[in-house]
């Protein structure tokens, strides 16, 4: 416990007048939802998004030439839609992604699927209030982005929650109808 | 004579006690709007679905019910190690998360109160203590434990406040701190003893160690909760003795509302009914309306001459008895207190004609000196409807939360309200650990089911429910999809 706060102080410490990338929040989509952005030193990056809606945020993210690759980042993703997630998909462009740790905070992690270009957190039991990318206590290792060209850094996050069972009910419902009316309207 | 007054509605919108996170706005202002009172011989379907055992995800054991798609992990169960070297005590009781630490990670502080007597001392010997009495190998065992939870994990645990005695629930307060309250009166000859039957406040440990200074001017009696109005800073006090109990208000010399202020003392006073001087109200049905007014309480730390040598005295307190004089109501047996969006909420555990309990809430009317608004919000018509529901908390969402103490044998309920005022069970005790607990020799292999939850509370974001399994005494952290309902 204390290691882990000494190790965030010691982060947060470096932040004043410390060179990183930043996110460009003007260029940025966030889908009603909010991020906050820290700078944790050189080359780190701690990107904390507060998700009140399940639609995705697009971050755009702008290295500069002296920054070091590849970037690292972090991040306290919280959910305050009062929904159930059942998974998460990280998507990148403009970069090569490596995952790092990661950590669930209301349910369990139960796989974790990725590419050079996209991660896919699953949970079971399902995600209600957040989780934890990379390192942001100091403990485990941090995810990177390594550009893999002159543009732009892309990072979509996007929850996928789960329909509650009256969503579903309704759903099957509608489904069906609209089963009838294509058969009724096929038969007329 | 009770009159009526203009109803208004249930819940309103309105910031939450603990500041939060501007994002969380939008859940404070999802409330809903009003419903009517109701008496119910059963309790309504969950509109979050029926509870089903879930396992914990700290154990793997399977220990309460919980609605589909909610989870939760047991934090601390009673021995287990804490962080400053002292083991986790016994008998965790009310709890509320005191404080959100500014920073990223958003810690929160959760106090909980240990409701124990005479008994092994908690904490260590830097500990604030009230009373180091020694009783044999002994001493007062009561106190609370202030927990730091991160992002779903316990990663700090102390004691905080020892010496004191059947602290049984209390209240948080606006700024950063816990009202411990004993619910006892003991004037302390037999053990040759300090006097119990004290509010104690306890800080968040950012604002410093508790002061170990009973509130005296809160009154000597049997307490049980309490509740701050953020915008007066008077505290509204609940007493829990049988067949004879107060609901009080203290109206601190100190508004600045800060650690110590209460400890300045000031006023205490009884609820009374206006145009109905001793009014009953043990047994109100569902909907009644009352205007209702204050009576000092001259003397708060009057002992009455029977309660003198006793230690498990349930006559009329001294507040009571001069309330009463005054004019004051009675109730049966006062338990949780919780102030949410103008109204302050309360039960009676054994109130209404079937002694299943009732829930009140108290609205003042916004100049002190003038009477406010009592209403029996719900009054339980049945131990299905809600069994003895006892500590009470209103969500961010704006939501009422109960917990049970009735004894039910197949298993108590957290029990929540839909908002025209039907019961559902949100939660159930299913604690059965007839083979013991694998790397936890202290928890005794019974079957626990009949015990009563208590320490409801929610976080200020709402996404977490703490709350305290009385025993074997676990705490618990539940998450889930809460918009699917009221809480």
């Amino acid at each position: 416990v204390t290691s882990r706060a000494l190790a965030l102080v010691a982060l947060l410490a470096l932040a004043p007048g410390a060179h990183a990338a930043f996110v460009d929040l003007d260029a940025s989509e966030l889908g009603g939802n909010t991020v906050d952005v820290a700078d944790l030193g050189p080359g780190v990056l701690g990107i904390d998004p507060d998700f009140t809606t399940a639609a995705p945020m697009q971050l755009v993210i702008v290295l500069e030439p002296e920054d070091p690759v590849p970037l690292e980042w972090n991040s306290l993703v919280d959910n305050l839609t009062g929904e159930a997630w059942s998974a998460f998909s990280i998507e990148v462009s403009g970069a090569i992604l490596a995952v790092g740790s990661r950590r669930a905070n209301g349910g369990e992690i139960a796989s974790l699927s990725a590419s050079s270009q996209a991660a896919l957190l699953e949970f079971d039991p399902l995600e209600s209030a957040g989780f934890d990318l990379g390192a942001p206590f100091g403990m485990g290792a941090n995810w990177t982005l390594t550009p893999s060209g002159d543009g732009p850094l892309l990072l979509r996050l996007a929850p996928v929650p789960v329909p509650e069972t009256g969503t579903l009910a309704s759903l099957g419902l509608g489904l069906a109808a609209l089963t009838r009316w294509r058969r009724r309207s096929a038969l007329s | 004579v009770a009159r009526s007054i203009s109803r208004r509605s249930f819940l309103r919108g309105g910031a939450t006690l603990l500041a939060a996170p501007a994002a969380l706005q939008a859940l404070a202002a999802r409330r809903a709007h009003a419903g009517r009172p109701r008496a119910l011989a059963s309790p309504v379907a969950s509109p979050y679905g029926e509870p089903v055992l879930q396992r914990d995800l700290t154990t793997g054991l399977e220990l309460i019910a919980l609605p589909p798609d909610f989870t939760y992990r047991t934090l601390l169960w009673t021995g287990d190690p804490m962080s400053d070297g002292s083991e986790s005590p016994a008998n965790p009781d009310g709890m509320a998360v005191v404080q959100v630490v500014p920073g990223r990670a958003g810690d929160l502080i959760l106090i909980r109160n240990h409701e124990l007597s005479i008994g092994r001392r908690i904490g260590t010997s830097s500990t604030p203590i009230y009373d180091p009495t020694p009783i044999g190998p002994n001493g007062i065992g009561g106190g609370t434990t202030t927990l730091t939870f991160r992002r779903g994990e316990l990663v700090d645990s102390q004691a905080s406040l020892a010496g004191t005695a059947i602290n049984c629930a209390g209240g948080p307060t606006p700024w950063g701190s816990w009202l411990t309250c004993e619910e006892t009166i003991n004037d302390g000859t037999v053990f040759r003893s300090l006097v119990h039957g004290f509010v104690f406040e306890v800080p968040a440990p950012s604002l410093g160690p508790a002061s170990a200074v009973p509130i005296t001017d809160m009154g000597l009696m049997k307490h049980e909760a309490a509740a701050v109005d953020p915008r007066t800073g008077f505290v509204y006090e609940t007493e829990d003795a049988t067949g004879h109990s107060g609901f009080y208000r203290f109206r601190p010399n100190d508004t600045n509302g800060r650690v110590g202020s209460l400890e300045a003392g000031g006023v205490l006073e009884m609820l009374r009914v206006v145009g109905q001087d001793g009014a009953d109200l043990r047994e109100p049905l569902p909907g009644d309306v009352h205007t209702v007014d204050w009576v000092p309480i001259g003397e708060p730390g009057y002992l009455p001459p029977e309660a003198e040598g006793q230690i498990l005295y349930d006559g009329p307190s001294g507040p009571y008895a001069q309330g009463l004089d005054l004019g004051g109501a009675t109730f049966h047996r006062l338990e949780g207190c919780w102030y949410d969006a103008g109204s302050i909420w309360f039960t009676d555990t054994t109130g209404g004609a079937n002694g299943n309990g009732v829930v009140w809430r108290y609205e003042p009317s916004g100049d002190p000196a003038a009477p406010g608004m009592l209403e029996a919000f719900f009054v339980a018509e049945s131990a299905a409807a809600s069994n003895n529901i006892d500590n009470l908390t209103v969500s961010p969402r704006g939501g009422i939360l109960c917990c049970e103490d009735g004894g039910t044998a197949d298993g108590v309920r957290l029990v929540g309200f839909t908002r025209d005022g039907a019961s559902f069970p949100f939660a159930i005790n299913q604690v059965r650990l007839t083979g013991g607990v694998p790397g936890k020799p202290g928890i005794a292999a019974l079957d626990y089911r009949s015990f009563e939850w208590a320490g409801a509370c929610f976080d200020p974001s709402g996404r977490w429910l703490f709350a305290n399994l009385y025993r074997p005494g676990i705490t618990l952290a539940i998450t889930g999809p809460w918009a699917r309902g009221p809480l």
